[in-house]
Formats: structure tokens, sequence, C-alpha cells
């Protein structure tokens, strides 16, 4: 016992590489006690420094899994190679598809309704349900929309109700995920879940919105999802096309011919992502230029503005 | 008179060299918009990782495995810098040995935050972790090479 403790009070005293030190110690002319920062050769810096960085990965583990969304049974962790495909859209592919086809024309607000901002940013409201096929449609050309604007993560996949029209319609789930955007801020609310149970809650100002703008004359159901408010000045209630095309497609398929113009799904996803696009340039103030200034979208865009 | 092999300043670099390729790799993969070769189906996929915000520098659109070839490009050359200078039997410069461990702090706290990212995200990328070890390693050798250098 005598001996270790002996020890380290030598290796405190003694520097641990250059053999200088060594040497005028060995002479008598450096005195132990005057051994300037004899913590910094200890190992116990090194050890120090590695505890540091697990113990701060733990405690962040502790942290970030505290607020887990869990995600529902009716849901499935969405393939990376899906993901790709959705928020990498071929803008290529975007110009030449334009809108034709896009059957779900934006309702502009008239310019006194106040505007949806959120820390100085336009905000999208999207209402919509899993079990909702029309939702599940519209939810791919957002996701290839908003993709531009910004970076989704922890997107689900679900498919809509078996028991509703076009069931079984694939696509993502907004439910667990996230959006982030230098140009727009995203509020997603998904009300029920594919089997129709209740899911998320709507915040008081979304909600305010949905209950004052999801009426006659803005559609003729009151309360009809999917609900699209772009910024407080473009309304789209309702899909922008039919769920009929993705019947007996799986989210692997459409992801497939997503960026494809010459598929009828591709381009019908594209053209309603452009619309979705030409609004979200419209509140943004046509920003970012490297998509709202690329043809066909000023044109589009001025059609949507009514110039 | 026999030099010593300058074993802290050439791990940093061959740790550089790794970090720079894993990088890279991670670079173009981004920029050609596919998928990296990995896991997918499960906690490990470091697809949903790369494709996810945390893979961008906030308010940007520069990919966090660009600042990664520059951060073991820097980290690289300062080892050889010192490898260098051990070589010519020439006095490393001063700073050289701090810089290095203060250049490597901050590669750890960019490492952390991107750790926070995948447990946020729940996903694990077996690449990103790849270079998360590099850094950490990095940073350790460095602290040893600052603890052995001459008064």
């Amino acid at each position: 016992m005598s001996h270790r403790v002996d020890k380290r009070a030598q290796a405190r005293a003694l520097p641990l590489a250059p053999s200088a030190g060594r040497t005028r110690r060995a002479h008598g002319t450096v005195p132990s006690h005057a051994a300037p920062h004899g913590w910094r050769r200890s190992p116990w810096v090194v050890v120090g420094t590695l505890t540091v960085v697990i113990a701060a990965v733990a405690v962040m583990l502790a942290v970030g899994l505290g607020g887990a969304t869990p995600q529902l049974a009716s849901q499935s962790r969405a393939p990376a190679n899906v993901v790709y495909a959705a928020t990498h859209p071929n803008p290529a592919a975007l110009s030449a598809v334009g809108v034709t086809g896009a059957t779900n024309p934006f309702i502009a607000l008239p310019t006194t309704t106040p505007s949806l901002t959120v820390d100085g940013r336009p905000q999208l409201v999207y209402v919509s349900a899993d079990y909702c096929p029309f939702c599940a449609a519209r939810r791919w050309s957002l996701v290839v929309a908003l993709s531009r604007f910004g970076t989704f993560s922890n997107l689900a996949l679900t498919s809509s109700s078996s028991t509703d029209i076009y069931p079984n319609t694939s696509s993502f789930s907004f439910h667990g995920a996230g959006y982030t955007s230098q140009y727009i801020s995203l509020a997603t609310v998904e009300t029920e879940t594919r089997d129709r149970t209740a899911l998320e809650t709507p915040s008081a100002d979304v909600a305010r919105v949905f209950e004052q703008y999801d009426v006659p004359p803005y559609t003729t159901q009151a309360g009809a999802i999917p609900f699209l408010d772009i910024g407080g000045r473009y309304l789209s209630i309702g899909g922008g096309y039919s769920p009929s095309l993705l019947q007996g497609m799986s989210a692997q398929q459409i992801a497939s011919v997503i960026r494809n113009p010459n598929s009828p799904v591709g381009r019908a996803i594209m053209a309603d992502a452009n619309v979705i696009t030409a609004a979200v340039c419209s509140v943004t103030g046509n920003q970012p230029g490297s998509v709202c200034g690329v043809a066909p979208m000023p044109q589009i865009i001025a059609a949507l503005e009514g110039r | 008179m026999s030099r010593r092999f300058p074993v802290g300043g050439m791990t940093l670099i061959a740790l550089a060299l790794v970090g720079i390729g894993v990088s890279a790799y991670l670079t173009v993969v981004h920029y050609a918009g596919v998928a990296p070769v990995c896991t997918v189906g499960g906690v490990v996929d470091c697809g949903a990782v790369t494709s996810s915000s945390y893979s961008m520098v906030p308010a940007t659109s520069i990919p966090v495995s660009l600042l990664g070839v520059a951060w073991f490009a820097v980290s690289g050359g300062m080892a050889l810098m010192a490898v260098i200078a051990a070589r010519h039997g020439s006095a490393e410069p001063a700073s050289l040995r701090i810089g290095h461990v203060l250049w490597a702090v901050i590669g750890v706290i960019v490492v952390l935050y991107l750790v926070y990212g995948e447990i946020d995200l729940r996903r694990l990328c077996e690449w990103c972790t790849a270079v998360h070890v590099l850094v950490i390693a990095s940073l350790l050798v460095a602290i040893g090479r600052w603890q052995r250098a001459p008064r």
C-alpha cells in the first residue's frame, strides 16, 4: 500500500516526458514542489475529458428521449429512399410539369385578412387526419413542395382508413414529424388515426383559423379536411388531385415515380406541389429565389396573385 | 542520434485522413441527392439522419458533412506541421499543441449537437457515428500530446 502511494506521489512530482526535466530533477536543481502544472500530465485529464463527453451524451439521451412522440401502431418508419424521393424533388421535372392537371385552385383571401405569421415568418396551417384519403394524397405534394423551403424530419408512413373511400391510400403522416425552415413556419394537426380515434388537438390559434375559414363560402361542408391555409392569404380545402391515382400503390411505388414527369402519379403530385409552392412563394416575398424565380414558377405565382 | 517517432502527430493525421474520407463521402451523397450506403429499417438508419434538418448548418444550405471535411483538414494540417517539425528536429510552435486541443474541443461541441440531433430523430447514423468517434479520439490524442509537451 505504501509502495503505491509513493509511486503516485512520484508521478505527481515528476514530469512525464521530456528527459530534460528528469535530468534537472536528478541533479536536484528543481525541487519537486516547484513543478508547475503537475495536474496537466495526469492521466486523469484524459479520463476526465472522456467522462465529461460520455456524461454529456447521457444527459442528452435523458432530455431528448423524455419528450418522445410515440409512433402509432398504424404508422411505420418511412424508409430512407422514400423520404429521399419525396424530400429531394427534381426541379427540372417540376418545371416540365407546371400545374397541368392540378384540380384544386387556391382561394385568395381578401387582402384585409390578417396574415398568419410566427416569428416573422409566414405560417402554413394544415389540418388533416390519418384516415382521410384526400389528406393522404395531399401530404405527398405538401412534402414535395415544403421540402423546397425547409427540411422534414421523423416522417412516418401510414395509410388511410381501410373502410373509407379510396381505402388504404399510402402516405406520410405528420404525427410526430418535424419541419424546419428559415422561410416559413408549419403547423400540422392530424386530428384522428386511420382507425378514427382522436390523435392531436389543434392549438388555440390553429383552431381559430380552422373554425373561421373552414366554412362556407370557402367550402361546401364546414370542417372539411384536408384544410390548408398559407400565410392567411390562400386557402385550399380538399385534395389537390384524386386519391384514385394512388390506389393499390405502396409508398415505395409512389416514391419511385414521384420525380418522374412521365408518370401520371408523378405529374399529379408535382402539379399540386407546384401550386402549393407558388402560394408559399407569394407569402415569402418570392424567397428563396432559387425556387420562386425559376420558370415556370413566376408565371404560376402571377396567375395565383391575379396579375 | 535517433529522432523519436511522432506517434501522436501521426495518429492525428491518420484520424484526419479517415475523417476527411467519411465526411467527403457524406458530402458527395448529399449533393447527389442519393441515400448513403448504410443500414435502413430500424433505429440505425443513416438516411433518416442525413436527410433531416440536423444534416444542414442551421439557417443555411451547407451540409454539416462539409464542415467535417474542413475540420479534419485543419486538424490534419496542424498535426502535419508538428510531424514535419519533429522530423526536422526543430521545435514545434509552442501554441500548436494547445491550439489543437482547443480545435478538438470545438469539434466535440459540434459532435454533441449532432448526437442530440440523432437522439431527437430517434435514429442513429453509422457514418455519422464514425465521424463522431474520430473527432473524440482526436481530442484525446491532442490532449495526450499537449500533456507531453516540453515546458
